[in-house]
């Protein structure tokens, strides 16, 4: 069993298998070597950390990606979306715990969680206009008036009629 | 408090794999305008831009795929049969939006028409005439990858006098 320690103090204990599924934390205890020293997790919350184990313990035992080979980019390029059931109730989450689970994915580095977020965030954005995914995410449109219809106008052809 | 979204999408890297997820249509008509920064990440992303076809992308598969959104908008210049072009041309959705296509800095004309790039361009000419049938074969090459404002060219070119085909060739 591995203890990991959040940012708000708590205390969790996982299974080594499970635990691993970080990169981060894989490549931590093989530092330490066998120890039972707990692993501290400055950068996550114990609410997140929570919902990052639940993913973890659904996935044991799944093959993990190969550490460099980022072949996400180039198979997710779908026109959908695809996300698997499981994976998809559990991200319906409120929106900031969506990006906090990003967040705690990048920063733990379990590929497979982080793909599962982005592809949630793209999946809001789909659909929506610039003005929308402005207000959804609390963005301000810094371009000046003149910018902005000029990147409309080279583009409109490319919108949907 | 910074959101949570905002420090994600102040990650670079993090939001070009977010981008990296959408559609052609999605990214060219609405992310890029969402702000400088939204547009910087999808402008100098070089894995975005080889998705939206503006930079070429060489792989060691076989296969080739069509630039799907020219494909649709464009539809006579991908039939591989091309029998039909007169009638599809008036489909077009070009032919009801002139002045939204034919714009000079319009980003269709930049797009590579499939990827990895077309090299090489067979046109098939058949013309008829009253002492019979003449044919010619002529091949066009592009170093660089075929972009659509050419192609666009040669279609109109080829197709009001005479039935040509246009073969990818290599």
């Amino acid at each position: 069993m591995v203890t990991l320690v959040t940012s708000d103090n708590e205390k969790f204990t996982a299974d080594k298998e499970v635990a691993e599924r970080s990169v981060l934390i894989k490549n931590m205890l093989e530092d330490v070597g066998e120890s039972d020293q707990p692993i501290p997790l400055p950068n996550v919350s114990s609410s997140v950390l929570k919902k990052v184990l639940e993913y973890c313990e659904h996935h044991r035992g799944e093959p993990l990606p190969a550490a460099d080979a980022d072949t996400t980019q180039d198979d997710t390029r779908k026109r959908t979306t695809d996300i698997s059931e499981w994976d998809q109730k559990f991200i319906t989450v409120d929106q900031e715990m969506l990006f906090e689970i990003i967040l705690a994915a990048n920063y733990l580095d379990i590929k497979s969680l982080l793909d599962v977020g982005c592809k949630t965030v793209a999946n809001m954005i789909k659909g929506k206009t610039p003005e929308e995914i402005r207000k959804l995410f609390n963005i301000v449109n810094d371009f000046t008036p003149e910018e902005e219809a000029q990147i409309k106008k080279e583009n409109e052809w490319a919108e949907d009629r | 408090m910074i959101l949570p979204s905002n420090a994600v999408f102040g990650i670079p890297k993090l939001l070009d794999r977010i981008l990296s997820q959408l559609d052609m249509r999605t990214l060219l008509t609405a992310a890029q305008l969402v702000s400088r920064y939204w547009h910087d990440i999808i402008t100098q992303s070089p894995s975005i831009q080889q998705a939206l076809c503006f930079q070429p992308k060489h792989s060691t598969a076989n296969e080739r795929m069509q630039n799907p959104l020219l494909a649709e908008l464009f539809e006579p210049w991908f039939d591989e049969d091309g029998v039909h072009y007169r009638r599809k041309f008036m489909e077009m959705p070009l032919a009801s939006a002139r002045d939204v296509f034919l714009r000079e800095d319009a980003t269709w004309c930049q797009m590579l028409v499939a990827q990895p790039p077309v090299l090489q361009l067979g046109i098939w000419t058949q013309t008829q005439a009253m002492r019979g049938d003449s044919h010619q074969f002529e091949i066009l090459e592009f170093p660089d990858g075929l972009r659509m404002g050419e192609f666009y060219d040669i279609g109109q070119k080829c197709w009001p006098c005479c039935v040509r085909l246009l073969r990818v060739l290599g």
